[in-house]
């Protein structure tokens, strides 16, 4: 780091804003730097300076009983400022909750119920005889069935669901002998 | 009250956390108010309408930054719209032919009797943006980087605002602030 570096990095390196590489950097600079040691120095001094007469010319305004009750009075003429989109949107939040847990159980009920008398769920049965003369049947079976799975997060004020169906196949032999 | 709740309480409009912020903020606003527009009936205008300001949109408060840090910015927008009507004004007033001088142009008359006067008329005869990186950097202690994310402007250009805001300050205090020299190092001021 060369003084000018230095100097544009001055306010971070008081900030300690800089990288740790930075900042090792501009504190092996100023170990052989007198000029930028000084200027470190008088920074922080005219800082010290400002901030002292800025708060001596401040100081002695306070915020005393009066301007509390003009203050107050403003708030008190101020109509309910929770605009009708905001109400509903802090109603929904506290309610997408119970909501979207009531809608994910009448769903998936729902589901099973019309998938209980659904043809596609009765399982494929294909039979072959095998093997006649030794009397041993194999019995093939291929059974598709679907797994339901309601999904649902809430994302700030907002709560999105998905339901999804997961189809899954069952296949297998059974061997039945006399 | 709280941290969490008083910002709870904002954002339903309870009164009494906006009471608790009037008093636990409400002094070191009116300072910085008053540092910023140079008046202090401005700039108790200033720190009502920025309760006011706060309350309509406490909903929208987002807790990323303190409260106060939150409060600071409504009142720094409300400032700079004001200054800005009032050139507005002021421009409205020179087209009717009305001759101003530099010295009217300026905010009114600081009337605080302890305060140092050097400083307090040279912050009002800097411009409101140069004034507004000296207050926020030497009375609120921001660093650049919260400066340049408040003003919504780079860190170069906070630095380079903040540096030509002293040098215009040791301009109009040589006694005081030149004490400290220019900034910048010889070699640095050479090249």
């Amino acid at each position: 780091m060369n003084c000018k570096s230095f100097q544009e990095e001055l306010y971070d390196y008081l900030d300690g804003a800089l990288s740790p590489a930075r900042a090792a950097a501009a504190q092996k600079h100023l170990v052989q730097c007198d000029p930028c040691r000084e200027a470190v120095r008088r920074e922080q001094q005219l800082g010290q300076f400002l901030s002292f007469k800025l708060e001596e010319i401040a100081k002695t305004l306070v915020v005393d009983s009066e301007l509390q009750s003009r203050i107050k009075t403003a708030l008190d003429r101020e109509p309910s400022v929770v605009p009708r989109e905001i109400f509903f949107v802090r109603l929904w939040t506290r309610l997408a909750l119970p909501l979207a847990a009531g809608a994910a159980v009448l769903a998936v009920a729902g589901f099973l119920v019309s998938h209980s008398f659904s043809t596609r769920s009765v399982p494929r049965v294909k039979a072959a005889l095998t093997e006649a003369g030794s009397h041993q049947i194999s019995v093939f079976f291929d059974l598709s069935y679907c797994v339901p799975a309601y999904t649902f997060r809430q994302e700030g004020g907002f709560v999105t669901d998905a339901m999804t169906c997961e189809s899954r196949d069952l296949i297998g032999v059974l061997l039945v002998r006399n | 009250m709280d941290q969490e709740k008083l910002v709870e309480g904002l954002k339903n409009e309870d009164p009494r956390a906006i009471q608790e912020l009037v008093e636990t903020h409400g002094n070191r606003l009116l300072r910085s108010a008053f540092l910023l527009c140079g008046d202090e009936t401005e700039a108790q205008d200033i720190l009502q309408d920025t309760f006011v300001q706060a309350m309509r949109s406490g909903h929208r408060f987002g807790g990323r930054s303190s409260i106060y840090t939150w409060l600071h910015s409504i009142l720094l927008n409300l400032t700079r719209h004001r200054h800005r009507d009032r050139r507005r004004i002021i421009y409205d007033e020179e087209l009717a032919c009305r001759e101003i001088s530099p010295e009217e142009e300026l905010p009114s008359e600081l009337d605080v009797e302890t305060a140092s006067a050097g400083i307090r008329d040279a912050l009002r005869r800097l411009s409101d943006a140069h004034r507004e990186v000296l207050v926020l950097r030497y009375y609120e202690q921001m660093k650049m980087e919260e400066m340049a994310r408040l003003l919504g402007i780079s860190r170069g250009t906070v630095k380079s605002r903040l540096h030509y805001a002293i040098k215009e300050m040791q301009k109009l205090m040589p006694g005081e602030l030149n004490l400290f020299g220019s900034q910048g190092t010889k070699e640095t001021e050479n090249r």
